[in-house]
């Protein structure tokens, strides 16, 4: 008897003992070019890239506040309504894919998106090359680019900007990097948790996140109107597949869920156990879990 | 704008130098080399780039096969994602365009197929981490349950039996689809007897992971029909082998190119050298063409002049700047047709050489000849301009003139000479026949000249001739032209107003010319001349004929007496024919024994007795008669008959004075002439001794008579000649003294015993005091010098009385007696 139950802790704690799970992100951003940088930042804030210059990147990616909108929709121009939460903006860099389907495999990809999407910023790169000719953006592309205005370049400078959005010295990452008083009990317990319920067997990594499809109702369904990454292959196998998102800030980025159909983190924690996981979600674990998910609050850009 | 044109003009001078193209060619082909060597090297830098990416897509899918063999294992993907991320970023660096065309298009093909498996195994790892991630979390969840489960016996041993196949499963033993079936339905049997939460979440967890660990491991099994390590390791040899295939090929074509370079050096090399060569013999030739004695003129195409050398200048007095960029024509002097010029250029035009003589002047206006040649310069059959090479032969057709003159004029008269009258007179006849009007010759001869040749030497012989040359060139109409013929010959031309009456004039004229008295170093000299005439058309059509009987008119002439002119006329010359044959004749006439002797006396003018008798040569021809001894003796003087004649006449003395002196009792000697020419043959006095002997004859039987005038000719030899006859016994008589010119002192020197008194001086000498004072000088030196005096030529009694009373010792004379054959004197003075 005691025999078996050893050879199971030893595959209990062999599954994740050597895990190195999950990386702090770095204190500073050293790869980008700082001219790109300020010209992208500019562009970021800048309505100009819709189509009637009302609507900015940082309409829905609220820099201040978590890097999304805080809606379970985002708003677009004329006030249209979207179909799915705005992912945050912060440390997009870590994922491996842009948006909920993966859409994107790249920062830049991700940026024709919304300058084209109808329902956000509804423009066109041909007229917003031309709008951007006739403003001062002319010597500023002029200044960093050779060729000036065009659309590879005003993603290109989009993107290296975003690159610069990272949140680091969250009090987890302290904690990682050694600071062991940067969490305290509970949140240690929920970290312990964390790793032993499976959580981090899809959020893992430097974004707690963001590297691999997951499955949207494993054990149940999970009622999603999205597809998921099926929109994007119309491969059968990844329906209701979507982009696991990062979990750093996450208590900033309320609602939770593609749909953003839960508002708390108790809420979408306990979703979690038990469509994701398949266990049952105890009270106390759900709060210790929640009470790690706080530590990972990084700090924002200004 | 001219300076580029200039500019323009000579790079494109230097393209067309072939030695600079071979250099060109060689920096090209230097060039093009180490572009290519810099083409391998970029390749290889290229080929490394290349295939570092293809190694590193080679490392990063076996980084995904190690992923995909860590099977139920946590893992944090943010490695395998970048992996992903890397090979998606090495691939984006194949897909450049600059790739393919380093190596091939083709290989595009397999690109794209290496894409699509990637693809297909990024989805693959994609669904993996999926599955994995599920199926790691609920094999936790089930361990942990097996960890913590607190059952019946016979629960557990059931649960137990179920985590152990799963077990199975996850360290890879096979079960087959029953027994999983069985297990899930046996766990649910378990949860719907005893329904606990934790049973139900086991139930769902163990149908959950059995269901992935299925799907895990068929992907695994799809794993090896993703043909990605294929791919790369194809796409690796392709850009292997292509690379391996250009380099060798550039390679080959670098020393190629390096070969051809290397071969255009040494051309180039060669044709420096040769540039070299040429360019040290430029300098010579230019030299050469400098100091050249040649006229060199290089003129551009619109034959404007572009160079002359030195001897340029020194011909014609323009200085450099003065004549480049002139025409040549400025040296034209305009003596030459237009026509001269017109075919030089049609040959020039033609691009060919011509050559011919100018006549130019230099820049003073003086006139010189030049002979040229002027060749057209081509180059790239391109007319550059022309060269003209010319020779100053001012000097030579001067001299050539001047030798013209020479060969047509007579140096010591000045006058034309035989040669030039030849072609002057064709031209005349030429000229009259086409004209229809008359031409006379007048043919002239001195008379005598030969006399004063041999007596006053050659020296006042030729001054006479100069002096009668000078008169009638005087005096003569300039359009009578005056040839010297040949010796003492002449011609006179006449071409204008030729009649009978004018020509007549003429002759007369020049006939008082040669007779007027004439003073040459003190000599008196008094000359004349036998002239004849022929006329144009009558006399002859052509000169020759025209010449012969002018000479035979002259030859009349003379035999008329000479100092006359005469006419020819048609039977004149058959007349002639006897006299023209005196010298044929006379050749033979000693052999046709044609030749008599006959003799004068020479008497005492007190007792009338025959004192001598002097020998006369008679000559009787059957054809032309009787000729005199004035007229032969010269002739055969001239032609040497003289010596044989001498003899015979000196051995017919000898024979005769026998039988004469048998009748004539007071006769002491015969006397024969000799003439100055035979005096001079060094065997006269052995032929004589050898005559006497035969005839028994001693030389005081015989005197020798010889003319004063050839006396003198070469005195000093005659002196001593006849001192050796005088000393052998002759007696020498000298003859017609008193017409020369003999000194005393000659006369004292020479073994003289006879004197003859001139009949000239006999003739006058009752009305010439002058004569008369001669004769008594005569004969007061000869009383002194023990000379006996003869007087030739008494004719009268009062003569004779008068010589008689003078003191002349004898006399000689038709008036005592002609000359006679033997035969008569012996019958006469019997």
């Amino acid at each position: 008897m005691l025999m078996k139950k050893a050879i199971f802790s030893i595959f209990v704690v062999s599954i994740f003992l050597f895990a190195d799970g999950i990386t702090p992100i770095p204190l500073k951003v050293t790869d980008v070019n700082p001219k790109k940088v300020s010209l992208g930042h500019k562009l970021f804030f800048d309505p100009i890239l819709s189509r009637n210059d009302t609507v900015a990147c940082v309409n829905c990616h609220i820099l201040s506040d978590g890097g999304d909108d805080n809606r379970r929709f985002s708003i677009g121009i004329d006030g249209q309504l979207g179909n799915i939460n705005s992912p945050t903006v912060y440390n997009a860099r870590y994922n491996f894919a842009q948006f909920w389907n993966g859409r994107a495999k790249s920062l830049k990809e991700q940026a024709f998106g919304p300058i084209e999407n109808p329902i956000e910023m509804g423009n066109n790169f041909p007229n917003l090359i031309k709008t951007l000719k006739k403003s001062s953006y002319k010597q500023e592309f002029n200044a960093v680019y050779k060729d000036g205005i065009t659309k590879q370049n005003i993603v290109d400078a989009i993107a290296e900007y975003e690159k610069t959005l990272i949140t680091p010295n969250s009090p987890f990452d302290k904690y990682l990097r050694g600071d062991k008083d940067a969490l305290n009990s509970v949140q240690k317990e929920g970290y312990e948790l964390f790793k032993s319920k499976g959580c981090i067997s899809c959020h893992n990594g430097i974004n707690i996140g963001g590297n691999l499809y997951a499955k949207f109702g494993v054990f149940e369904d999970a009622k999603s109107k999205s597809l998921g990454r099926y929109e994007v292959t119309k491969n059968k196998l990844d329906k209701y597949f979507f982009k696991v998102p990062t979990l750093r800030n996450i208590a900033r980025t309320s609602p939770y869920l593609h749909d953003g159909r839960y508002n708390t983190l108790d809420g979408v924690v306990r979703f979690m156990l038990e469509h994701q996981l398949g266990r049952k979600a105890k009270k106390s674990d759900v709060h210790k879990i929640v009470a790690f998910l706080l530590s990972l609050n990084g700090k924002l850009t200004k | 704008m001219i300076n580029m044109k200039n500019i323009r003009e000579t790079i494109s001078s230097y393209i067309k130098e072939p030695s600079f193209i071979f250099f060109l060619v060689f920096l090209a082909s230097l060039v093009a080399f180490i572009y290519k060597t810099m083409q391998i090297e970029n390749m290889t830098n290229n080929y490394v780039k290349y295939d570092k990416i293809i190694d590193r897509l080679s490392i990063l899918d076996n980084d995904f096969d190690m992923f995909l063999s860590q099977k139920l294992t946590f893992v944090n993907y943010d490695d395998v994602t970048n992996d992903i991320k890397q090979f998606r970023v090495n691939l984006s660096l194949l897909e450049k365009a600059k790739f393919f065309n380093h190596y091939s298009k083709k290989i595009k093909k397999d690109l794209d197929n290496l894409k699509i498996e990637f693809g297909k195994k990024n989805d693959l790892i994609e669904r993996y981490k999926s599955y994995n991630a599920t199926t790691v979390s609920s094999l936790s969840y089930i361990f942990s349950f097996a960890q913590a489960m607190k059952y019946k016996k016979e629960t557990y041993k059931e649960i137990n039996g179920v985590i152990f196949d799963l077990t199975k499963l996850f360290i890879g033993i096979k079960l087959n689809d029953k027994t999983i079936d069985g297990d899930i339905r046996d766990i649910n049997s378990i949860y719907k007897k005893d329904s606990k939460d934790d049973l139900k979440y086991l139930w769902l967890n163990v149908k959950q992971t059995t269901k992935n660990i299925l799907i895990l491991n068929e992907l695994n099994k799809d794993i090896k029909y993703i043909k990605l390590k294929k791919i790369i390791k194809q796409i690796r040899y392709k850009i292997e082998q292509s690379y391996k295939k250009k380099i060798n090929n550039l390679e080959i074509l670098s020393i190629i190119i390096f070969i051809i370079s290397i071969i255009f050096l040494f051309i180039f090399v060669y044709k420096y050298i040769i540039f070299l060569r040429n360019a040290k013999d430029l300098v010579s030739f230019r030299y050469a063409v400098e100091n050249s004695d040649n006229i060199v003129v290089i003129t551009d195409a619109d034959r404007n002049i572009t160079y002359v050398n030195e001897a340029f200048i020194k011909n014609t007095g323009y200085t450099k700047e003065e004549v480049l960029g002139e025409n040549p024509r400025i040296l034209k002097s305009g003596l030459l047709p237009q026509e001269f010029y017109d075919e030089m250029n049609v040959l020039l035009d033609q691009g060919k050489k011509w050559s011919g003589d100018f006549i130019n002047k230099n820049k003073y206006g003086k006139i010189y000849y030049e002979k040229a040649s002027i060749t057209p310069i081509y180059k790239y059959s391109k007319l550059m301009g022309y060269l003209s090479i010319k020779l100053n032969i001012t000097d030579y057709i001067e001299q050539e003139k001047r030798v013209i003159h020479l060969a047509q004029h007579d140096q010591l008269t000045g006058l034309k000479n035989r040669r030039a009258m030849e072609i002057e007179v064709e031209q005349n006849l030429k000229d009259a026949k086409v004209a229809g009007v008359r031409v006379a010759i007048l043919f002239l001869d001195l008379d005598n000249f030969k006399n004063i040749n041999d007596l006053l030497g050659h020296n006042i012989g030729d001054l006479l001739l100069k002096s009668i040359a000078k008169r009638l060139k005087n005096n003569l109409d300039e359009s009578d032209s005056i040839y010297r013929f040949g010796g003492d010959e002449f011609t006179i031309v006449i071409t204008k107003n030729v009649n009978e009456k004018n020509i007549l004039m003429i002759a007369k004229r020049v006939i008082n010319l040669v007779n007027k008295p004439l003073i040459i170093k003190n000599n008196d000299i008094s000359s004349s001349a036998s002239i004849g005439i022929s006329l144009y058309p009558e006399d002859g059509e052509d000169m020759t004929t025209l010449l012969k009987n002018a000479d035979i008119a002259m030859y009349s002439s003379k035999i008329s007496g000479k100092n006359r002119y005469k006419f020819y006329y048609e039977n004149f010359s058959q007349e002639l024919k006897k006299s023209i044959n005196i010298e044929h004749e006379l050749s033979n006439a000693l052999k046709n024994s044609e030749f008599s002797v006959v003799y004068q006396p020479k008497y005492s003018l007190k007792n009338k007795k025959i004192f001598a008798l002097e020998l006369l040569i008679r000559w009787n021809n059957e054809k032309i008669g009787t000729v005199s001894p004035d007229i032969f003796i010269p002739i055969a003087e001239n032609l040497g008959l003289i010596y044989d004649i001498g003899k015979y006449v000196f051995a017919e003395a000898c024979r005769d004075f026998k039988d004469l002196k048998q009748n004539l009792t007071d006769l002491k000697h015969i006397s024969v002439n000799v003439s100055a020419i035979q005096l001079n043959d060094k065997n006269l006095k052995k032929d004589f001794e050898k005559i006497m002997e035969e005839e028994k004859v001693t030389p005081k039987d015989l005197a020798i008579e010889i003319t004063e005038t050839s006396l003198m000719r070469n005195i000093e030899e005659n002196v001593k000649i006849l001192n050796e006859f005088s000393s052998a016994g002759f007696t020498i008589c000298m003859d017609d003294f008193g017409t020369g010119y003999s000194s005393l002192n000659y006369l004292v020197q020479l073994p003289i015993n006879n004197i003859k008194i001139d009949k000239t001086f006999v003739d006058v000498i009752f009305s010439g005091k002058k004569e008369l004072e001669m004769i008594k000088s005569i004969i007061s030196i000869s009383d002194n010098l023990d000379f006996l005096t003869i007087a030739e030529g008494i004719e009268t009694q009062e003569q004779e009385d008068l010589l008689k009373h003078l003191g002349v010792d004898f006399g000689q004379g038709f008036y005592f007696s002609k000359p006679l054959p033997k035969k008569e004197l012996l019958t006469r003075y019997k």
